[in-house]
């Protein structure tokens, strides 16, 4: 907080709109992530009881063995995300359905499986499920079922486009909001309007040398002389102190004091200069040299008076 | 690709239903159907517990589709085939039906006949809400709502099953196959 109070406005912008970035990238990665964990356990859990749920009604078929019947159900897992089925009892294999022989073993089968098992086969795109085949609360062998993960890694891959769409969206958004509030809160303060609303803005007083700005009140004195300004005469001035000793063209100066009119045009600028001087002037003769012409580049307000050789002589 | 994996669902199911009637012609028994007729629902109830934990929402649709076509057979509705048609697939809901009358036929008495009768009425409706269940879950958009319908599905084909318990339960098929003896030929003794 100490560090962007201490950076000025573009700079805290900047500041703040690489946070919003950055904390909706970690956002969005740490949300990605956490739905793709929840993708994988849910995908395991779903696989583990298709398998479950198949070797129970395997296991009516098994005795008396009716070969027939378990084939036919072991093809009907193969049309959808099965990729192979092995039904093994008694340590023979009853049904071989799918792969293409290249089906890596389990390294201890013969494990007492109380719910079964699920691995990732190394390089394949294949979840392979093992659970046991029970008969009369036994188990007497093992059913494995291949489950093609194509189709899980899509939705995440999917899934995961979405998130990095709507998160990007929503830096777009914040940012835009951020830069249209900073844009407009340097309006208000480069150029004050006379509205009631905001007559509390730039209300401190501005003190350059002679001169006085009471942000307040709207007075204005030079020498303790007070100097009478209409309000666009007071905008102007009040916009030149602040930004006192920095060259601001023209065009800056139509932004700031005539930000509401879109006919303001330099023409407008050199004007109010003018009466601005002669104002000045009447209270105090060297109030003319108080904004000084920058030719080719614009106008400055000088802060040193002295050096100036406004309070000189 | 769904297209092709229906297809193959369809093809599947034929391959179920001649090896449920066994090669049989029209001469077959009643028996004989009645057995073919037990082993098509054991599939189907297998289908639908699959199915209720499919990995997949596709899966889960992919078999609430071959249950469907398992009950509906070929002339059904909701039935997703190849074309054209190779061979008429009777469905469960249409056999429980054709069998009505060969059952009034072969259980003359009046105490055997009304209630294998009810029995068969039983049947063909707890086939059909579970059709009604297996057609909700293939238009399902939600896994977890698709499995609770095919749950649902395996309920009313289970309960069409009538797996003998010391509970209260409706007479459906046990009491059809026990009324023919012919429990033991199903292969299903050690259930009870």
């Amino acid at each position: 907080m100490a560090i962007t109070n201490r950076l000025k406005g573009g700079q805290r912008l900047v500041v703040v709109a690489a946070t919003v970035v950055l904390v909706t990238a970690l956002a969005t990665i740490l949300a990605i992530r956490g739905y793709h964990t929840l993708l994988e356990e849910t995908f395991r859990e779903r696989s583990l009881a298709y398998a479950q749920a198949f070797a129970a009604s395997a296991g009516a078929w098994v005795d008396p063995l009716n070969d027939e019947m378990l084939t036919t159900a072991a093809r009907f897992l193969l049309v959808g995300s099965a990729s192979y089925v092995r039904i093994e009892y008694g340590g023979i294999r009853i049904v071989d359905e799918g792969g293409s022989g290249s089906i890596p073993e389990f390294d201890s089968p013969a494990d007492p499986l109380a719910a079964g098992e699920t691995r990732w086969t190394a390089g394949s795109a294949v979840l392979d499920v093992i659970v046991p085949l029970y008969l009369s609360g036994q188990a007497v062998g093992t059913v494995r079922i291949g489950i093609d993960t194509v189709s899980i890694v899509a939705r995440g891959r999917a899934t995961a486009m979405t998130a990095g769409g709507i998160a990007l969206g929503v830096d777009l958004l914040v940012l835009a909001l951020l830069f249209w509030s900073h844009r407009g809160s340097r309006r208000r303060r480069h150029g004050p309007s006379f509205g009631g609303d905001e007559a509390s803005d730039g209300a401190e007083t501005l003190v350059l040398g002679d001169l006085r700005i009471d942000g307040a009140t709207k007075a204005v004195t030079l020498s303790g002389s007070p100097v009478d300004l209409t309000p666009k005469q007071y905008a102007l001035l009040d916009f030149l102190a602040r930004q006192a000793d920095r060259v601001v063209s023209e065009r800056e100066i139509v932004d700031a004091v005539w930000s509401e009119s879109p006919y303001a045009d330099s023409k407008d600028v050199k004007q109010y200069v003018y009466l601005l001087r002669k104002r000045l002037a009447a209270v105090d003769s060297r109030g003319r040299e108080l904004i000084v012409t920058v030719p080719g580049f614009g106008y400055r307000l000088t802060s040193s008076p002295v050096d100036e050789g406004l309070t000189d002589g | 690709m769904k297209r092709a994996k229906r297809a193959a669902a369809y093809l599947i199911l034929l391959t179920v239903v001649s090896i449920a009637v066994g090669g049989q012609t029209a001469e077959r028994t009643i028996e004989d159907r009645l057995v073919a007729f037990t082993q098509q629902l054991r599939m189907g109830m297998a289908l639908a517990s699959v199915a209720a934990y499919s990995p997949t929402l596709d899966d889960l649709r992919l078999h609430a589709q071959q249950l469907i076509n398992l009950l509906e057979g070929a002339g059904g509705k909701h039935v997703v085939r190849p074309s054209p048609l190779v061979e008429a697939v009777p469905g469960l809901l249409v056999e429980v039906v054709a069998l009505g009358p060969r059952f009034d036929a072969l259980a003359a008495e009046a105490d055997v006949r009304v209630p294998i009768r009810d029995a068969a009425k039983n049947v063909w409706t707890f086939l059909s809400y579970a059709l009604e269940a297996a057609l909700s879950a293939v238009d399902g958009r939600r896994i977890d709502r698709a499995s609770a319908d095919m749950l649902r599905a395996y309920a009313f084909l289970l309960a069409a099953y009538e797996r003998p318990c010391d509970t209260p339960y409706v007479p459906a098929l046990w009491t059809i196959l026990r009324a023919y003896g012919i429990v033991e030929r199903i292969g299903a003794e050690n259930e009870s």
